[in-house]
């Protein structure tokens, strides 16, 4: 997407206006839009069908209520990481068909929490709390964590309190070529910036809005020529015609642009939906072929590929990305130890074992922390 | 003598006096179902039946068009249908004024006029609440009208029953006589009308019950596009215009057949890995009476067994039996294999 974020409309909620991030935000947007202010937060400011507008040019600035760091839900019945999500908004200005956020209906419009200022202190009460836990933090789970960051500069509120927790990591994780804000930090410890990716084929037609592969891939080499540690995400992984060449020529791109030894992790999931999802993108994305596969109910009610084309998938994945670089941190996400042990050769078996791994990936890449 | 209704704001708080009637000569009476009808798919033979033997009993209300001095039926279209098939030339009616009644109040006296006397189907309410959006809000038909009609005031409740008067005629008279679910409807909607008939037309005749309708549905759209043949050119195909391969059939082999082969054409590695599981099977020696399943889906960690038995002995019997089948050993690994 092009760094001129399309933003036509600021929705300042009831409250919002108190926050000093507010008067930032309002000062970076470009000068055409509208502003509606005192609106309520129930009141969804003219979009009545979410399920076909999503309201992705407009910014809408809040006083969240609820916790702001939260345990990803996960899923049930599969393996996950013990990631913890910090909530600063919800919603993005990409349109990628498979995206599960098409399901929040009651929520349009791009949600900025612009009291993330006055929670922070609280967020870093818990982490300091909590010295022997490593606390694998990430803002990329609700929305693309530096898509609109040109315009509400996350990185200069989040990387001064972060960097300096040593028993916590924070991982931002997009699509986008928003690496300014990055670029023009100083501070690169228990920093993470990750990049989704998938085959160029999927990008261009699933992924809207969103910078090419390759684009992606040279806006994370800056970042990792500039000291920032990297992640990468194959999430979700979708078959597709030529899919092995489609993905090997991602991978040929990541050993052209990338140094595998600055990678903490590379994580892969298929893609699974929960079942509803399904007639949401067939409404919003009729030209989609990503439900073309064999999905089956899985242990967890979501949707997703027969368990020998997830294998098959993460095995071709796991040989190519072990021939570039033996120690990538590769993991699955929500997948049964079968799968692990069948896709990925060994198996870290529980949940527990999975956070572990991650864990280690952390101290391996940032150094050893002790309490 | 002048026509009002009194009260205020809200409808249900107004109510008709002084209406005129007068007999109306039927062929000056607009017959197609006009901009305050609220009927379709009925029965018409029940009334007809009353009125042969002992006439109109219920005048129905028209209302003066502006223009072409035509009679509107606000309430009584299908007693008015009735009393032309038997021939009748004119009906004592009540006339209601335009200026008196603007097309709002019509409305809801046609409304209540149904509510009061009978069940509606989904598509008259859809017509009703269509009709009424004309010349109210959406907020007031999801706090006012909804409920009236026993229907939850949620806008996507709204906006289904909406969608519904733009469905095909034929596919319209299968929800209205509940020959499709809400849910096979809400699939339908992006469809092309035709498309609609035809797969309306398959519901019906295969006589598929809800979810099997949308399995039917959902198989058909997905291999639609992913095999990037249009819903028609499916339809036409051998499996649905030659009859079934065993010859004759009654309606629920035939949509069993047509489904299982719909099933194999979309998921066809699971299917095939169901087979594979079953021949693996096959070549066991189980006892009798004893059966083994694969994972649902393959997807769950662990294989079932089921043991019939008439008593202790029996079922002891029967775990000796298993007990020295070795090839048992093989199940875990041939579902993986094979799968």
């Amino acid at each position: 997407m092009n760094k001129n974020i399309p933003i036509n409309r600021v929705i300042l909620e009831e409250g919002a206006e108190r926050y000093s991030l507010t008067s930032e935000i309002l000062r970076r947007v470009p000068a055409a839009a509208d502003l509606i202010t005192g609106v309520k937060p129930e009141d969804p400011c003219g979009v009545d069908d979410c399920s076909q507008d999503m309201d992705k040019n407009s910014l809408r600035l809040l006083d969240f209520p609820g916790e702001m760091l939260k345990a990803c839900p996960g899923t049930t019945n599969y393996i996950c990481c013990g990631y913890q999500i910090l909530h600063v908004g919800t919603n993005c200005p990409l349109d990628c068909s498979y995206c599960i956020l098409q399901a929040y209906f009651n929520q349009p419009s791009l949600r900025i929490f612009v009291n993330l200022e006055d929670k922070i202190k609280s967020i870093l009460n818990v982490i300091d709390n909590d010295p022997n836990h490593i606390f694998r933090i990430g803002t990329g789970e609700f929305m693309d964590s530096l898509a609109l960051d040109p315009i509400v500069d996350w990185v200069n509120l989040l990387l001064p309190s972060f960097s300096t927790r040593k028993n916590a990591v924070l991982e931002l994780k997009t699509k986008t070529e928003h690496i300014d804000g990055l670029l023009s930090s100083p501070l690169r410890d228990r920093i993470i910036v990750s990049w989704s990716l998938n085959s160029p084929h999927v990008s261009s037609r699933e992924e809207h809005r969103a910078p090419s592969v390759r684009k992606r891939l040279e806006a994370a080499r800056r970042c990792q020529m500039e000291g920032y540690v990297l992640g990468f995400h194959f999430d979700p992984l979708i078959e597709h015609p030529g899919w092995e060449d489609g993905y090997k020529k991602t991978l040929d791109m990541m050993d052209e642009l990338i140094d595998p030894e600055g990678i903490i992790w590379i994580s892969m999931g298929t893609l699974r939906y929960m079942p509803d999802l399904k007639y949401i993108i067939r409404k919003r994305h009729p030209q989609t072929h990503i439900l073309d596969g064999e999905f089956v109910s899985g242990l967890d009610g979501k949707m997703r590929y027969l368990k020998s084309i997830r294998i098959e998938m993460y095995a071709y994945m796991k040989s190519l990305l072990d021939q570039w670089h033996k120690d990538l941190g590769l993991y699955l996400c929500m997948e049964s130890d079968e799968v692990w042990q069948a896709g990925m050769g060994w198996s870290v078996k529980t949940s527990e074992g999975l956070s572990d791994y991650l864990d280690n990936r952390v101290v391996k890449i940032f150094g050893t922390y002790k309490p | 003598m002048r026509n009002y209704l009194t009260g205020c704001n809200r409808m249900d708080a107004k109510q008709i006096r002084n209406y005129e009637t007068a007999t109306v000569a039927l062929d000056q009476v607009e017959m197609g179902p006009g901009p305050f009808c609220m009927s379709f798919a009925f029965d018409q033979e029940s009334l007809r039946h009353s009125i042969s033997r002992i006439g109109l009993l219920n005048q129905p209300f028209l209302a003066k068009g502006q223009g072409d001095g035509k009679m509107h039926i606000v309430a009584g279209y299908r007693r008015i249908l009735v009393c032309k098939s038997l021939g009748m030339k004119a009906v004592r009616s009540a006339i209601l004024h335009h200026d008196a009644f603007p097309p709002l109040d019509c409305l809801r006296i046609a409304l209540y006029d149904n509510l009061a006397t009978r069940k509606l189907n989904d598509v008259e309410k859809g017509m009703i609440l269509s009709r009424l959006l004309i010349h109210t809000d959406q907020d007031e038909l999801l706090q006012h009208y909804m409920p009236l009609l026993g229907l939850p005031g949620r806008r996507s409740m709204l906006d289904y029953f909406l969608r519904l008067e733009a469905l095909d005629p034929e596919t319209k008279t299968s929800i209205a006589l509940g020959r499709l679910s809400p849910q096979s409807v809400r699939l339908l909607f992006d469809l092309s009308q035709a498309e609609q008939k035809s797969l309306a037309g398959w519901i019906d005749k295969l006589m598929l019950n809800a979810n099997y309708q949308k399995q039917f549905i959902d198989f058909i759209i997905d291999i639609s596009i992913r095999d990037g043949k249009s819903i028609s050119d499916l339809l036409a195909e051998p499996l649905f215009t030659q009859g079934s391969e065993k010859g004759s059939v009654n309606p629920p082999q035939r949509a069993k057949e047509i489904l299982d082969h719909l099933r194999t054409r979309r998921f066809p590695r699971l299917v095939q890995a169901e087979r594979a599981f079953q021949r693996a099977l096959s070549h066991l020696t189980l006892p009798k009476g004893v059966r083994i399943r694969q994972p649902s889906n393959f997807e769950g960690p662990g294989y079932s067994m089921e043991i019939s038995f008439k008593d202790g002995p029996g079922l002891l019997q029967k775990i000796k039996a298993l007990q020295s089948a070795h090839d048992l050993t093989l199940i875990g690994i041939q579902g993986r294999q094979k799968q």
